[in-house]
Parts: structure tokens; C-alpha cells; sequence
């Protein structure tokens, strides 16, 4: 998209301003009375002292000499001093950042204010270095109103209606402008008119974004620079390469082509979030500003204040000890972040390492009660869909007087507004300095494996110093760090709800699945253990490695085991929940799968045996979640694990070592039984 | 000494691994895909520079190419009602490479609506293969295998600013530039209709009316660079002196539906080349990616 680009003199200060919709700014100027206050977001500089001389610039008048008079002028009008050129999103708003930057202060002239906004777009490469002012810049007189005839304009109040109600919907939001469009036109019926067409759209947005009620951003900006001295280096020089406001992906997500949107050759787009709709260098973000600014949202004041959020975690929820205890711990964290209005100076997460069957989701309960309770907003996000799906009635049966929100891809509530928000990970991208308090469940779980992103989306759907709760049962290595080095604050749960032990996974050898289906044979350690657990009673969940090896993998132990019905499936598995169910029903004995069974599935008295457990896509996290489908009920929590493979790797030893580690720990603080 | 052997197998297979696997994913279906040959159900006559690379196998083997063909005007695989009801058509035939199916819908839509720009490469290299069908027709028909100009479908100016690029020219653009054929643009779109996929047939075959016409100063830089001199110069009283060999122009859309839009361009560069170039010889052929 191309935008105007323009500085401003008001009063005593000079403000650059990229827009959308010119006439709005317009529109704006013109009204803005004498005592009307600076507009957020642009960028000011005083301007230059009475008494200086005003050097005829190309394209500007000539003002009265006399200070008397020049003061009275500068009242009636405000000269604006406009790129002629339309400027790809990018670049403008790179320009404005520049503008200015590194000038000595002091006050400055209308001069040098054009001079330098014809630098700052030639660093930003939107024009040549050295290009003549009077070509690229023309003078616009804006003759302001006087006060009482723009308070009389009726279309006016009207207009500053509709602006509210815009920027109320789009608060705490990260929309592309289609999104804003259609989450304005679900919205009321103040907000529908601004949906109709992208004229009525762009003039409500860049009204809004005057006023400060929204900000606007490019998709796809410029990384912010280490060094300041790095931030003046030309566009083309500068080698921080662009990354997505969206969903913070960086260079290597990029995919730069040919736009006619901005007449680039190389416009960036941002592949990481393609799905939700494209993030381009020279398209526009609209995020909305958070509650606080909205002095007059009508939601804000409805919002109870209660006595503040509860120390402890109420009895009501049923917690085991070790649940109690974790639960406090992030209580004790979250209860300063959960204020409005009282911003920490850090930013830092809480990591609740609970493992596999221990009750994550109970944990989850107290602090959002706690949220609830400070009059702010909650979120839950998970990765799954059907965990969202699993997790919704019992939101509501748990908060009966709260309203729930469950997001997903395709979910009808899509624009709707809640006290606490459902959501796969991914709905993550949308918001903006929303909630007080976000809960990651399942931090590592694909797609998100081992990447920052998603602590970027947690960051940024989170209001400046709210609670941010990470939740899972396999950390990364650089959050288990963290948290030994004290760096992040946290609390373990050791133990499962029916405080058993967790099973230890047995390590057995025997060759790679790919020639046992060659070979066409089971080695008889492997037969032997399946027989043993099919006799006693369990379910066995067989883990491969691809999606190929499934099927040949369940013929073979068909041919192995005669008389026990083994399924198979997978990610590609059209029948896949039919397979889970009759597995979970005992209809199938044995069930062969990958790894997209690794979570969240609880199947009461089954046992583990993982194939090719030396392979690369299972490490360790994957090893110690595929161990914790065994052992969940608490009829038989003594579930058996074996890590089948021709070799022991380190991955396997760590999950090892995780499991009787979490183990000690609970025997040591008396959780076990 | 075993622990050392099994070391070393160990780090053979991995590497065996890495080796066989590149490491870029299918654009079509996201998953790691090897370098893929053209199934040879695809057609043995055709020549053997006509590869997809990058695609995985299961996208390889779900691409509905269109094998026989029923109509020679439109290049579809059933008989054709269209075609039979057309009178006067300004282009002679048309081409697609596969059919309409749901995976190719799917296709489309990521590149055209989702905007996933690596996408480009294969349809491009399925539309390649339409134009080797056609010229493999054309080779039996007429003689000299020149192309004056490719010339892809124009979409209008707020679907290009919406949607960054024009869908059509990418794909023609691939396409020049592996065959080194000319591309020109030489079409405007005259409104901005409702996008098409909404429509109802008959709605398609009207609204395509008018919605084209030729880019007059496009047409005449052209004419002039084929005709290597200025077209002033060509008066009434001095006609060119040799019989010219038909004017061969190609046609580059995503989809064929019912024509509609390739007549309509058709009759727009004819009626261009009227004006500006009496008693040329015009033939228009059309190739699309996929015919529905």
C-alpha cells in the first residue's frame, strides 16, 4: 500500500506523519482548536524562534517579518509540507522514524524540517540521495477552524463517535486491514459504517490512529537496530533485515517479490503467518491501543474491581498438595501483574514444570479466577484444537458467570470478546496488549517446537507487565537453564495426580523398524514384552517414527500376535479418531502410531513401547511425552515404557534421567503415596 | 572395537538420511520433498525438458493432468457445448494442461487468494506443459513456430493493489522466460468485476463483455518492433510489399471456464489490430493451467 507522507507545523513544534487517508489528517488539522493537545504518535521538534530569519525554501511563502504578527499566523494556520509522491508504507514509516534523528536540537525551521524529511526518505530509499526539495515536497496551507466553529461541526461529534467505537473494537487486536474489516463489520452498528468500503475503513483507521486510540505499524518492519549509530546507516546499508510485527518471525521466514501494491521488486512477506492472511513490508498492521488509553470505553468501567486477586488458591478447586503448592507460587507471581496499572519493571514469564499427568489444566483454574477477580481479561492457549474443544466446557462450568470465548480456526466467536479467551496457539498472532494474563499451554508441542516465536506472541498478547504462565511437562533446554539459574521464576510439580511414580522407561535393543519390515520378523525381546502387556491387560500404544512404517509395522505384529486386533494410524489417517476411539473402547488391543498421539491422549491402563527411540525426530521432550501416556489412572498407575532402538542415545538418556529426577524430587518432598 | 563399528554405522545412516532428503519443503503440501521426475503417464511424446522439480511425490501423483482431449477448440476432455455454441470466435484454440479438480482449486487459491508466491514454479511448470501440448498441435497444422507475443489476462488495478500481483502474468512470465518467448502486456481491464468464482455461468459469459480492451500505445510499440519500422510509414498507396505470415499471439490465463475471457481478450486485440494494423493476419491461441 502507498501512503502521504508529510511533516507539520503547529504552535511551536514540527510533527512528521505517514497516512492512510490524507483527508482525515486533514480534516483533523483543520479542527484541532488552539488549545488542542499533540496528536500521539508523531514525532515533534519545536519549531525555529521568532526571531529568526525564514530563508525562502522552494515551495513555501514567504511569511510576515514582524514576531507580533507571525504568532497570530501561526494560530490560523498550519503549513504542511507534503511528499508529492505516494510512498510505500515501508518507506514512510521508515522515513518518519529518521526524521530528524541525529540533528543537533534546538529549534528548528521550516527549512531544515523539509530538508531533512527529503534525507530521511532518501535513506529509507524512497528517492534519490540529493533530490531537489521542490520536486518531491509541495506546501498544503491548512486553515484551521476557529475554536467555536469546530466544536459547532455536527459531523464532528459524529464522527468522534464512530472513531470511539472503532478504536473500542479494535483494542487489544493485531489486525491486517482485511481483519479490521470484517472484525468491524461484526461488530456495532457505529463501527459497520467504517466497514463498508476501504475509503470509510482507511479514514476511520487513520482518524483513530490521530487521536491515539489505535497505533498503525507496517507489517513487516526493519529489525529495531543494536546501535542507534546502526538506525542512521541508509536502508539498503543497514543489514538488520526485516521481521514480522505480526508474529515475529525474522529473515529467514521472509519471501521477497515483486509488488504492485508498492511498485517494489522486492517486497517482504512474511511466510511464517501466511495462513492468517499476508504480512508485507508495504502493508498495513493496525494494533490497537490497550484499554487504558480509552478513557470513555465503556467496558472499562463495567469491569468489576474486587477486592483484588486471592493469595491462595481456594479449596474449591480440589488441588493435591504439590498442585497446591505450584499453584501459590504462581499466584505469588501473578498477583502484582495482575493490577492495572501497576506495571513491573520486568517482563519475565513463570514456567510451571508439571509433568505429564499431573493436572496442568486444575493448576490453570485459581489464576484465572485470580485474573477475574482484578478485573482483567484472561487467556488460555493451547495447540490443539481438540484440546480447546476439551477445555471449553470446563471453563464454563468452572467460571459460570464469566463469559468464554473459544477461538480456533473456523470457530464462529471469532470476533467476539470475552473475560477469558480459549485459543490454539496460533489465534496468539491477533492480539495485542490484551490480556493480564496468558497461559501457554503445552510450550513445546509442534508446530511450535523450539521456537521463540511463540514467547514473542505471548509477550506481545500480554499487557506491558502482565502475567505470562508457561505450562508444560518438557521444557526446552534454555528454559530448564533458566529456570536452575534462578532466571526464571518457577514451579515444579513432580508428581501425578494420583501420586504414583512416574514409570521408568526400559531400554531395550533391538535393530531399526525399517529392517524388522524388511526382514519381516519381531525380535523376540520386543514379542515377548508385548505378550506380557497384552496379558495383564493394558492397552499398548506402539510409537514409530513415519508415517510409513505404521501400517507394515501393524501387519507384522498382526502376523506376530494372532488373535489381537492391532490398528494403525496417523497424521494422514483419515480415520483417525475412529482408530483412537475403538482403541480407547479395547475394541483394538494394540495401536500403531506416530507421534501425533504423544499428547494430551489419556488411555486408562496402557503401556509404551517407543520404536527407532534413537531416531531424530524423537528427543527428548517427545520421549518423556510418549512415556507419559502409561500409568495415568489411578488403577494403574504402574504403567510399562520401553525405549526400543539399536543404540542408546543421549536423548534417551536424558528422558531417562528427567523421569527419575521428577521422581526423586516428589519422594522427597513427601508427595508419593 | 563393536562400540566403534557401531558408532560408525550409526553416523552412516544418518548421513545416508541427509543425503536423500532435500531440505526445502513441497510448496504445494509443506512437507520435505525430494526432486521429483514427471510420471510418464504425463505423455511420452513430449519432450523430456519438461520436468517438476520440488514438488513431493504424493502432490506429483495427484496432479489431474488431462491426457485426451475431446474438443479441439478448447482442449477439454469431454465434448464440448461451449465450443458448438460459439459463433464467430476470435481465437482459434486453447489449451490447459489439467484439470479443475479440488486439489488444483486448492492450489490456486493459495497462490492467487493467500498470496503463497512459491507456488508459482509448479503451476508455471504445469502451464508449461499446456504449451508443449500446444505446440505439438501446432506443429501439425502451421509452419513457423515463432510466437509474436505472450499476452497474460490483466486483472483490475484494485484486485493488483489488493493482491500485489497479477496471478495470470506471473505464470506467463515463468513461462517466457524458460521457453524465451516475448511477453507483452497489451490488455487493460475496463471495469472491476465481481470476482468470478462467484458468478453463475451464465452470469460469467456475460459479464466478460466489454471488460477488455488493448492497451493502444502497448499495440502500436509492438506492431512497430515487429514490423521494424515506424507504422507511419505503412500508408494505403504503399502496402507492405511480401504477404506477412500470420501474426501469432498466446493468451496466458489461470483458468478456462467457458471461454469467456479468452474470446473477450481475443476480440479486443483483433479490434486493436484493425485499427492500427489493417490486413494483418491475426490467430490467437490461449493456454491455461487448468480447464474446469
Amino acid at each position: 500500500m502507498k501512503v502521504r507522507l508529510y511533516v507539520i507545523r503547529r504552535h511551536e513544534e514540527w510533527t512528521v506523519r505517514w497516512s492512510i487517508a490524507l483527508e482525515a489528517d486533514i480534516a483533523y488539522w483543520r479542527a484541532l482548536g488552539p488549545e488542542g493537545g499533540r496528536p500521539a504518535g508523531g514525532r515533534a521538534m519545536p519549531k525555529s524562534g521568532v526571531g529568526d530569519r525564514r530563508r525562502s525554501c522552494s515551495g513555501s511563502r514567504d511569511g510576515p517579518a514582524d514576531p507580533g504578527g507571525e504568532a497570530r499566523e501561526s494560530e490560523a494556520r498550519s503549513p504542511m509540507y507534503l511528499w508529492r509522491e505516494p510512498l510505500p508504507l515501508g518507506i514512510a514509516a521508515d522515513a518518519a522514524e529518521r526524521w530528524l534523528t541525529g540533528s543537533k536540537g534546538g529549534d528548528i525551521d521550516a527549512c531544515e524540517a523539509v530538508r531533512s524529511l527529503v534525507r530521511a526518505v532518501a535513506a529509507a530509499g524512497g528517492c534519490e540521495l540529493g533530490a531537489e526539495v521542490a520536486g518531491c515536497v509541495e506546501l498544503v496551507e491548512i486553515a484551521r477552524l476557529g475554536g467555536r466553529e469546530a466544536a459547532e461541526a455536527a459531523d464532528a461529534a459524529e464522527a468522534a463517535v464512530a472513531v470511539q467505537a472503532v478504536a473500542a473494537r479494535l483494542s487489544g487486536r493485531a489486525a491486517l486491514p482485511g481483519e479490521a474489516q470484517a472484525l468491524l463489520a461484526a461488530g456495532p452498528p457505529e463501527c459497520r459504517a467504517a466497514a463498508q468500503s476501504w475509503s470509510a475503513l482507511s479514514a476511520a483507521l487513520q482518524l483513530a490512529a490521530l487521536r491515539g486510540l489505535v497505533r498503525l505499524r507496517p507489517a513487516v518492519a526493519p529489525q529495531p537496530a543494536a546501535s542507534p549509530l546502526r538506525r542512521l546507516l541508509p536502508a539498503p546499508l543497514r543489514r538488520g533485515g526485516r521481521r514480522c510485527l505480526r508474529c515475529g518471525s525474522g529473515e529467514e521466514r521472509m519471501n521477497r517479490t515483486a509488488c504492485e501494491a508498492c511498485g517494489s521488486s522486492a517486497c517482504a512477506y512474511c511466510e511464517a503467518c501466511l495462513t492468517m492472511g499476508r504480512s508485507r513490508e508495504c502493508g498495513l498492521l493496525v494494533l490497537g491501543g490497550g484499554m487504558e488509553r480509552l478513557a470513555d470505553a465503556p467496558c472499562a468501567a463495567a469491569r468489576p474491581h474486587g477486592g483484588g486477586a486471592p493469595s491462595a488458591p481456594d479449596a474449591r478447586w480440589g488441588l493435591s498438595p504439590a498442585q497446591q503448592a505450584a499453584a501459590s507460587a504462581a499466584l505469588q507471581y501473578a498477583r502484582p501483574r495482575l493490577h492495572p496499572g501497576v506495571s513491573t519493571r520486568d517482563a519475565e514469564c513463570f514456567l510451571l514444570w508439571a509433568v505429564t499427568g499431573a493436572g496442568k489444566t486444575e493448576m490453570v483454574f485459581p489464576l484465572i479466577e485470580a485474573a477475574l477477580a482484578a478485573g482483567g481479561r484472561a487467556l488460555v492457549a493451547t495447540p490443539r484444537r481438540d484440546v480447546v474443544l476439551e477445555l471449553d466446557p470446563r471453563l464454563r462450568r468452572a467460571f459460570p458467570s464469566s463469559r468464554v470465548v473459544t477461538l480456533y480456526g473456523g470457530s464462529e466467536q471469532r470476533w467476539e470478546e470475552g473475560d477469558i479467551t480459549l485459543a490454539t496457539t496460533h489465534q496468539l498472532f491477533r492480539f495485542h496488549e490484551h490480556f493480564q494474563l496468558v497461559v501457554i499451554d503445552e510450550l513445546d508441542a509442534y508446530p511450535y517446537h523450539g521456537d521463540p516465536r511463540l514467547q514473542y506472541a505471548a509477550a506481545k498478547a500480554s499487557v506491558p507487565g502482565g502475567a505470562v504462565i508457561l505450562l508444560t511437562a518438557t521444557p526446552s533446554r534454555e528454559l530448564q537453564l533458566a529456570a536452575r539459574r534462578g532466571k526464571l521464576a518457577n514451579a515444579r510439580v513432580p508428581v501425578r495426580f494420583h501420586r504414583h511414580p512416574l514409570p521408568v522407561p526400559v531400554q531395550v535393543r533391538i535393530p531399526q523398524v525399517a529392517k524388522l519390515v524388511a526382514r519381516r520378523a519381531v525380535p523376540h525381546s520386543l514379542l515377548s514384552r508385548l505378550k506380557a502387556s497384552i496379558e495383564r491387560g493394558a492397552q499398548c500404544f506402539v510409537f514409530v517414527q513415519r508415517i510409513r512404517h505404521a501400517e507394515p509395522v501393524a501387519s507384522l505384529l498382526r502376523a506376530a500376535l494372532p488373535g489381537i486386533p492391532i490398528g494403525a494410524t496417523s497424521s494422514k489417517d483419515a480415520g483417525r479418531s475412529r482408530h483412537v476411539q475403538a482403541f480407547r473402547d479395547r475394541r483394538l488391543r494394540v495401536l500403531v502410531t506416530t507421534t501425533i498421539l504423544e499428547r494430551g491422549v489419556t488411555v486408562p491402563r496402557s503401556d509404551v513401547f517407543i520404536l527407532d527411540a534413537d531416531g531424530s525426530l524423537f528427543d527428548e521432550a517427545s520421549l518423556v511425552q510418549m512415556a507419559g501416556r502409561a500409568g495415568r489412572s489411578g488403577d494403574d498407575p504402574a504403567g510399562r515404557v520401553y525405549y526400543c532402538a539399536p543404540f542408546r542415545s543421549r536423548s534417551q538418556q536424558r528422558a531417562v534421567k528427567q523421569i527419575t529426577s521428577m521422581n526423586e524430587e516428589a519422594a522427597a518432598r513427601g508427595y508419593l503415596l | 572395537m563393536r562400540r566403534i563399528v557401531q558408532h560408525v554405522r550409526r553416523a552412516a545412516t544418518l548421513l545416508g538420511e541427509l543425503l536423500s532428503e532435500s531440505a526445502r519443503p513441497c510448496p504445494l503440501c509443506r512437507t520435505p520433498s525430494r526432486g521429483m521426475q514427471l510420471p510418464p503417464h504425463a505423455g511420452a511424446a513430449l519432450p523430456v525438458d519438461a520436468p517438476l522439480f520440488d514438488i513431493c511425490r504424493a502432490c506429483a501423483s495427484d496432479i489431474p493432468w488431462i491426457d485426451s482431449i475431446a474438443c479441439t477448440v478448447c482442449g477439454r476432455p469431454e465434448t464440448c457445448g461451449d465450443c458448438a455454441r460459439r459463433r464467430n470466435a476470435h481465437f482459434v484454440c486453447s489449451r490447459s494442461a489439467v484439470r479443475y479438480s479440488d486439489r488444483v482449486r486448492e492450489w490456486v487459491a493459495l497462490f492467487k487468494y493467500r498470496g503463497d508466491e512459491r507456488l508459482a514454479g509448479p503451476l508455471a511448470d504445469m502451464l508449461d506443459l499446456s504449451f508443449l501440448r500446444l505446440e505439438l498441435t501446432l506443429r501439425g497444422r502451421v509452419a513457423g513456430s515463432r510466437w509474436d507475443a505472450v499476452v497474460p489476462v490483466p486483472v483490475s488495478d484494485e484486485r493488483l493493489a489488493e493482491r500485489g500481483f497479477n496471478q495470470a502474468e506471473r505464470l506467463a512470465a515463468l513461462l517466457c522466460a524458460r521457453r524465451g518467448l516475448p511477453m507483452r502486456r497489451l490488455l487493460l481491464r475496463t471495469r472491476h468485476s465481481e470476482k468470478k468464482s462467484l458468478q453463475s455461468r451464465l452470469a460469467r459469459l456475460k459479464s466478460a463483455e466489454g471488460l477488455f480492451v488493448a492497451d493502444d500505445e502497448a499495440v502500436r510499440a509492438w506492431i512497430e518492433e515487429l514490423l521494424g519500422r515506424e507504422l507511419a510509414s505503412l500508408s494505403a498507396d504503399r502496402p507492405a510489399r511480401r504477404v506477412r505470415r500470420p501474426v501469432r499471439l498466446l493468451l496466458v490465463d489461470d483458468i478456462y471456464t467457458t471461454g469467456s475471457t479468452i474470446e473477450a481478450c481475443s476480440e479486443a486485440i483483433a479490434a486493436a489490430l484493425r485499427r492500427h494494423w489493417p490486413g494483418s493476419d491475426l490467430r490467437v491461441y490461449a493456454v491455461t493451467l487448468a480447464r474446469s
